[in-house]
């Protein structure tokens, strides 16, 4: 069972630093396909600024040169055509910012899209090079996060982060630069509620920073809380604790509360404050500049346009203050991005990267041969001890043996998705190890118990894997498996959508898919995980001589599950507790009234009436009894196949290893 | 309201200053400025404090009211119902609804507010160019409007590619090993890629709107200003008003510019607090677990109870298949009684219905006489110690989860004994902080068969006149099975005992055997009996001998 607290783990309570040199170095690197978009963006900001500090200047010249002139005796006619002027200009100084600005938004947005898709794309494609034991210890949801929420955080620094700055430290200048021209006294007097400002801000940023530190750890608390007593919602029925487990609710959930009334009180407080520094900027100006207009040292328009600028000029500083989170914010989700892109499968590949192999190298005869290899999932711990076996090309070998003997780490290991630690595996005389796992992965066909299809059409299940064959071909291949009735069933043929997960399927069609798509991708080598639900006699009958088909030629290894496939089998290995410890022909087997015996006495003989339900007890724990099956709910959480804890799945090869 | 002060106050001091005034004069306007905006802050601060607050409270509540209400909720609901989906009710969409009870209404009455004074001191100054300055405003607000609806349509798109390309990202992930087995790689990213541009390309709509909306509400507010300094710079020049009057203007006019547009936010917030409302109230909705009318019963009734199944047929709601049917089975105190079957036998159901996580389709259980309908569903849990197949543990210290069946408050007793009793004496030593060790993912990771044995110390030290065990030894090795089940069956106490198993070591050792095989009773008697009659026991018996002796090879 997956610890249900997951997904809201720990992790999403790191608070990381703002600014993290290495981490900052291997970010700009994503916005390198685009400095020609922030360049244009940063001189487009730089245009802006001065359109936006023009404003207020021209209200300036509007009121000394034609407003006020007016007492002194100026032509009214004369003063209203300047307005008019005035206006215009104003007026045309506002669309040409709103066109910049327009251009300057879109552009900088998509860049952040565009570098959004390509790192989510690099996060993608590095996902897919990771061996399966990597999604064994850890939630899909997890790795899900880093695709799609972490990303989406990174986008807004990308988008509105270090142009966003560059564009407010203009504005700012510029806005400066203008009160300093117009009036360099009055506007030395204005920038000392600057630092008010700013001491106001800090100390704001600081207690609001740990108040809401605490609110999202209390509420990640909550969320687990929650997350786990739903999960575990009939333990809580049964021990009739209901009462008591809501009172430990009500108290995560009363924290979260009052460290949101903290974090509240904080804000409460700082908006007005600035508010009331940015009167004592008005106050400032009208007094001095008062005093200024008073002595005849200041005009009218000046303390106008002040009033103007000195309410445009607190925006900016607070944008920039609030860029703080931003910048927090993206050095947690990249720094956990970079982990994740960091970690290398567990699988080396050969040095010399297999241009001579290729992922189309000539065929494989398909000699399998394993010399005394061991293998551990968990360090020390091993789960295949010293297994010795040879496959001659075309021999059909069927593995049986008690769950946990180690029949799919056999499968694991032969198509390289663990590395084993002693010994060697070796194709055709070659060590596996010395072949790109693409490569041998194209020679090896796996057929999984449980059928994974992928959404898309019935067409593009087929030819997963063999793009290159034709689509044709892909039919054939599943009317060569007797699919041909069922596809004639479907209202849409081959272009019928599969569902999510194939969910439309039977549990026999869904195998007669399989059996399809691993015949089309024609390898030279199969490796099949017989599926151990029963299924009627008809479709039964269906399956086994698709089986044959599927088996043709082919060296083959079967986890067996099916009585007919071992006696069709032209050896048997047995496996027990990690070692091989039988093999030979079904007859030879029996005589030998081991292992062997006991097991085909426990999980074949007499098999159509009981089903195969031979000894799931290993992997008990994960619970598959009665009521759980027939409503259709799935013990193992929402949406991790792979559990938390590898031991305790009980699915075979496609979850967990044995 | 004092937010409309200030300016005011600026109007009156730059008419003074241009009639000439005193330093002391200038003095006390700014001084009133001060005053002004110290006012306006302590009612902006009073309002957030309390509307702020309340919606904050609001949440609390709700979320208080939903966690109550779905720990109440039938067993079957949550068989049909995944808790991701539980989760985002109380997350996201408690979040969506206080948004809009908190700031949404703020921001609201703020703006009205706002409105009102600012409109009305602007018509004082002069009626004429007032209409002429609010001409954009409108324009804005239906701007926001409008620009708000596409929005939304672009926003649910730009969600919906969201989703496909979370989904496609997952069903690579949860089928990477087909996906690598057949080398599928490249395929798979590019159809990732192809899902990813299309939701690019939806984002890019969004930024073409959006792009254009804030520069919009600049461009708009400017023009209305321009208009101002043109007809109210006209005005001043002939004299119809002054030039303090202008200057307030413009300042109103800047004043009014945010209200308009969080106008446009705020239906937004309305609209998916909306949304989240119904969906939180659809869980509201969903019946609870209620008890009939029923006298409480005291501890000393619940001590000796017999159990009988009359007649019991169970099918899950939504399902016609009956997973048991026709059971009659009768239990006295005190007696040990294994349940045998094979895998989907119902052995399980049986012991759910026992404990009413389901009731019976048809018949009745009948538990000390009476039928169990008849209890109070805590009444009559409180007559098991039940160990389910899933061994679920809390996560929180080794202690906490033995004593998870007792009151804090109340007295609770010491975990060592119970602990002991499930053989975990030895293991208990291991743990980094002995009992206070925790467990879960903020703790140690326990092996399944000592999961196991916490949970049947969990169940042990509620000392329970019945004991349901639902194959709670599976994981649990049979040298330590061998102990718990000596310690077990030599209780003082001699609780009633209903083990649906199938190991050896539990069915020689109890008073009856009960076989389930689809659903009915198939057969019961001592294992004697039942081996000397050779039906599916001896079948099932000998099958678990021969996986025990496989195992011990």
């Amino acid at each position: 069972m997956a610890a249900p607290w997951e997904a809201f783990g720990h992790e999403e309570e790191k608070v990381g630093a703002v600014y993290d040199h290495g981490l900052a170095k291997r970010l700009v690197r994503y916005l390198k396909p685009y400095r020609k978009e922030i360049f244009i963006s940063v001189v487009l900001l730089f245009a802006i600024s001065l359109l936006e500090v023009a404003g207020p200047y021209i209200t300036k010249i509007a009121i000394d040169k034609f407003v006020r002139p007016l007492h002194g005796g100026a032509v009214p006619e004369v003063a209203v055509r300047g307005l008019i002027t005035l206006s215009i200009l104003y007026v045309f100084v506002l669309i040409v910012a709103f066109a910049l600005r327009y251009w300057q938004t879109y552009t900088m947005s998509m860049v952040g899209q565009r570098a959004m898709q390509d790192l989510r794309l690099e996060i993608f494609k590095h996902v897919q090079t990771l061996t399966p034991g990597f999604f064994d210890t850890r939630p899909v949801g997890r790795i899900l996060t880093r695709v799609t929420q972490d990303v989406s955080t990174l986008n807004e620094l990308f988008a509105q982060g270090v142009v966003a700055v560059i564009g407010d430290i203009f504005l700012l200048a510029g806005i400066i630069g203008a009160m300093l021209f117009m009036n360099w006294k009055l506007a030395l007097v204005v920038f000392t509620t600057v630092p008010l400002l700013v001491l106001a801000t800090a100390i704001f940023r600081a207690k609001v920073r740990v108040s809401y530190r605490k609110v999202r750890t209390r509420l990640a608390r909550i969320n687990a809380y929650l997350q786990e007593h739903l999960q575990g919602v009939e333990v809580v029925k049964l021990f009739n604790v209901e009462t008591k487990e809501f009172r430990g609710f009500d108290r995560a959930n009363k924290d979260h509360y009052e460290a949101h009334l903290q974090n509240l009180f904080y804000y409460a407080v700082f908006f007005p404050a600035v508010e009331f520094i940015g009167a004592i900027a008005l106050a400032l100006i009208l007094w001095y500049g008062g005093l200024g207009i008073l002595e005849g040292t200041v005009t009218f328009g000046v303390v106008v346009a002040f009033l103007q600028y000195s309410e445009r000029f607190y925006q900016p500083i607070r944008d920039l203050s609030e860029k703080y989170n931003v910048f927090q914010a993206a050095m947690v989700s990249s720094e956990r991005i970079f982990d994740l892109l960091d970690t290398k499968p567990a699988v080396p590949e050969p040095a010399e990267v297999a241009a001579a192999t290729g992922t189309k190298a000539g065929r494989l005869r398909g000699a399998v041969e394993f010399d005394h290899v061991w293998f551990a999932y968990k360090d020390g711990d091993f789960i295949l001890r010293d297994i010795s076996f040879k496959v001659a090309p075309g021999e059909k070998v069927a593995l049986v043996g008690a769950t946990g003997a180690g029949k799919s780490s056999v499968a694991n290991l032969l198509t390289r998705f663990y590395e084993f630690q002693r010994g060697s595996i070796r194709i055709d005389g070659r060590d596996i190890r010395d072949i790109h796992g693409r490569a041998l992965r194209r020679q090896i066909g796996l057929v999984l118990q449980d059928v994974f299809l992928f959404g898309g059409t019935v067409r593009d299940n087929l030819r997963f894997g063999a793009r290159e064959r034709s689509a044709e071909e892909a039919e054939r291949a599943l009317h060569e498996v007797g699919g041909g009735r069922m596809v004639g069933r479907l209202p849409n043929g081959l272009e019928e959508e599969v569902g999510e997960r194939g969910v439309y399927f039977s549990m026999g069609e869904r195998q007669l898919l399989a059996f399809a798509r691993a015949l089309h991708y024609d390898p030279s080598i199969l490796i099949l995980d017989e599926a151990t639900s029963s299924v009627d006699v008809e479709t039964e009958r269906v399956i086994q001589e698709a089986l044959r088909r599927l088996l043709e030629g082919r060296t083959s290894l079967v986890i067996a599950h099916r009585l007919s496939t071992i006696l069709d089998a032209d050896r048997i290995l047995v496996m027990h507790r990690g070692e091989l410890r039988e093999q030979g022909t079904h007859e030879e087997l029996l005589a030998r009234r081991g292992i062997y015996a006991r097991l085909y006495e426990l999980q074949y003989q007499g098999q159509g009436a009981g089903a195969a339900e031979n000894g799931d007890r290993a992997g008990a724990g994960g619970g598959n009894d009665d009521g759980r099956e027939a409503s259709g709910r799935s013990s193992e959480g929402s949406e991790s196949p792979a559990s938390a804890e590898p031991a305790a799945g009980s699915r075979g090869i496609t979850s967990s290893p044995e | 309201m004092f937010q409309v002060w200030a300016p005011w106050i600026v109007r009156e001091a730059i008419n003074h200053l241009q009639h000439g005034t005193t330093r002391a004069a200038l003095a006390r306007d700014a001084g009133l400025i001060l005053l002004a905006v110290a006012l306006q802050g302590l009612f902006l601060f009073l309002m957030r404090m309390t509307l702020i607050r309340s919606s904050r409270r609001m949440e609390y509540e709700l979320r208080n009211d939903l966690y109550d209400h779905m720990q109440r909720l039938h067993a079957s609901f949550y068989r049909r119902t995944r808790v991701g989906d539980l989760l985002s009710r109380t997350t996201n969409d408690l979040d969506a609804v206080r948004n809009f009870l908190g700031p949404g209404i703020m921001y609201f009455a703020n703006t009205i507010v706002t409105f009102c004074f600012a409109v009305a001191l602007m018509l004082r100054i002069d009626v004429r160019l007032t209409l002429l300055a609010l001409v954009p405003l409108p324009i804005l607000s239906l701007a926001v409007a409008r620009l708000g609806g596409k929005i939304h349509h672009f926003y649910e798109a730009i969600q919906d590619r969201f989703g496909k390309m979370t989904a496609k990202a997952q069903e690579t992930l949860a089928g990477i090993r087909v996906v690598k087995a057949y080398v599928e790689e490249e395929g798979e990213y590019h159809a990732f890629r192809a899902i990813h541009e299309d939701y690019t390309e939806q984002n890019r709509k969004m930024i073409q709107l959006w792009s254009a909306m804030m520069p919009l509400m600049g461009l708009l507010g400017g023009i209305a200003s321009a208009v101002v300094l043109w007809v109210g710079g006209s005005a001043v020049v002939h004299g119809r008003i002054s030039l303090g009057d202008l200057v307030a203007f413009q300042i109103y006019l800047s004043m009014l510019l945010w209200p308009m547009i969080s106008l446009g936010w705020v239906s937004n917030l309305f609209q998916r607090g909306e949304a989240s409302m119904a969906r939180i109230r659809a869980i509201m909705d969903e019946p609870i677990e209620e008890d009939l009318e029923a006298p409480r019963l005291r501890r000393q009734e619940r001590q000796r109870v017999p159990i009988e199944l009359k007649n019991v047929g169970f099918k899950y709601p939504a399902s016609d298949r009956f997973v048991l049917r026709g059971l009659n089975l009768s239990v006295t105190p005190g007696e040990r009684v294994a349940i045998v079957g094979r895998t989907g036998a119902g052995k399980s159901t049986l012991l759910a219905l026992l404990a009413r996580l389901f009731d019976p389709t048809e018949g009745a259980v009948l538990v000390g006489g009476r039928d169990a309908r008849e209890w109070t569903r805590a009444d009559l849990r409180r007559v098991y110690g039940i160990v389910p197949q899933e061994s679920f543990l809390f996560s929180d210290t080794i202690r906490a989860n033995v004593a998870f069946g007792f009151d804090e408050h109340g007295a609770v007793p010491a975990a060592e004994g119970p602990l002991a009793r499930a053989g975990l004496r030895s293991d208990l030593e291991t743990f980094p902080r002995g009992l206070d060790t925790m467990i879960g993912e903020r703790g140690i990771t326990l092996s399944g068969g000592q999961k196991q044995r916490v949970a049947l110390a969990r169940a042990l030290a509620l000392e329970r006149p019945v004991l349901l065990l639902d194959d709670a030894f599976a994981s649990v090795d049979p040298g330590t099975e061998e102990e718990i089940l000596q310690s077990l069956f030599e209780h003082r106490t001699r609780p009633t005992l209903l083990l649906a198993t199938h190991r050896r070591s539990a069915l020689l050792r109890v008073d009856r055997i009960v076989v389930l095989d689809e659903g009915r009773i198939v057969d019961t008697g001592t294992h004697a009996d039942l081996i000397r009659r050779g039906g599916l026991y001896a079948d099932l018996y000998h099958r678990e001998e021969m996986v025990e002796e496989l195992e011990a090879l």
